[in-house]
């Protein structure tokens, strides 16, 4: 995520909308990405980053520090995320409460076949939380301590969550071999 | 520390560069002698940590931001303040530099114990009929008008840094 100076964000806070834009373009790799990754969907990132920049414009006049704008960045954009994942993961399971085991396997194996990437299939075996902590170290590269402060946890709970979200992925590789052999 | 503890560092810590030297060592000391280690090391890394690192940065479509620049502007239209009295609005708010929520409800209180008192005290005379009144309770409450019907309010108490203080305000 690119910088920006104390002035761009005094002057968006006041309602420059040519200022936003600067903020926009300064954070909208990483809101857009993050939001792709945790919701593992690409037309929902669309609906999470806009959510993520509705809220930044909505408060940024409580914003005072420079160096702090990172952090705030990270936290509106990983929850904004967090929460928008596990709201579909909630429907999904209800949906999949009306279907017979068969359907549902039937649709898993569309959802596979569909998926054009390694990443997309591996981080949909993850719960939101994990997903959210593995897409900000392995792919945002943000510190364990960035990690925990984004998202207001202990940093041994990063710990934990990512520890679990790389065995589930490893006892998943090692069934996808197995089935292949 | 035995093989267990050893995977669950190289799951997280070792892999992701986190660890301080000494520990690193202790790892490294540790696949040279545990083949069983080496072999998890290796896999983790191949299957688990590198499709992740190596994944490519997904860009954001070029119609995000006139799509996020109409949903501001059409939330600037619907809260019915033309963008000329926006700045309006600052000023006035700009009068009372010390009016923030901590002060607002005993301010709000005093206003209308005030409004009270002066009603008993004027009981027999209608407050149209006693135009300072009038503009007295009507001045004491643009102040607070402005205020309480900002949507800010919360925010602005985020400024007190206690949870606690959020919760009364
Ligand atoms: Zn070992």
């Amino acid at each position: 995520m690119q910088s920006l100076t104390e002035n761009i964000l005094r002057q968006a806070a006041e309602g420059d909308i040519a200022a936003f834009e600067a903020i926009y373009r300064a954070c909208s790799g990483f809101v857009f990405n993050v939001a792709c990754r945790v919701v593992n969907s690409r037309d929902d990132a669309d609906e999470v980053t806009q959510e993520v920049f509705l809220t930044m414009h909505r408060q940024l006049k409580n914003f005072r520090f420079q160096s702090a704008f990172k952090t705030w960045t990270y936290r509106i954009t990983i929850n904004t995320a967090i929460n928008y994942a596990k709201k579909k993961s909630k429907e999904q399971n209800r949906t999949v409460e009306y279907m017979d085991n068969n359907e549902y396997q039937n649709t898993i194996q569309e959802n596979d076949a569909s998926d054009k990437d390694v990443v997309t299939t591996l981080l949909a075996m993850l719960t939101p939380d994990q997903r959210a902590c593995l897409v900000l170290r392995s792919i945002e590269g943000l510190s364990y301590q960035e990690i925990a402060e984004a998202l207001d946890i202990n940093i041994n709970t990063v710990r934990s969550r990512i520890k679990r979200a790389r065995e589930a992925l490893m006892v998943y590789r090692k069934k996808v071999v197995a089935h292949e052999l | 520390m035995n093989c267990k503890d050893m995977q669950n560092m190289i799951l997280t810590d070792y892999l992701d560069g986190e660890m301080d030297d000494k520990c690193h060592k202790q790892v490294e000391d540790h696949l040279l002698r545990c083949a069983h280690c080496r072999e998890f090391e290796k896999t983790a890394r191949q299957d688990v940590f590198n499709p992740l690192v190596q994944s490519e940065k997904i860009r954001p479509p070029e119609y995000m931001w006139t799509r996020i620049k109409e949903s501001i502007e059409e939330k600037e239209n619907k809260s019915g303040i033309p963008s000329f009295l926006e700045g309006f609005k600052e000023n006035v708010r700009s009068l009372f530099p010390k009016l923030t929520p901590a002060y607002a409800f005993p301010a709000f209180m005093i206003a209308i114990f005030i409004m009270v008192v002066g009603n008993i005290f004027f009981m027999n005379q209608p407050l149209s009929k006693n135009p300072s009144l009038v503009d007295y309770a009507s001045n004491g409450q643009v102040e607070y008008w402005i205020d309480f019907n900002n949507d800010e309010v919360m925010e602005y108490s985020a400024d007190f840094g206690t949870k606690i203080e959020q919760y009364f305000l």
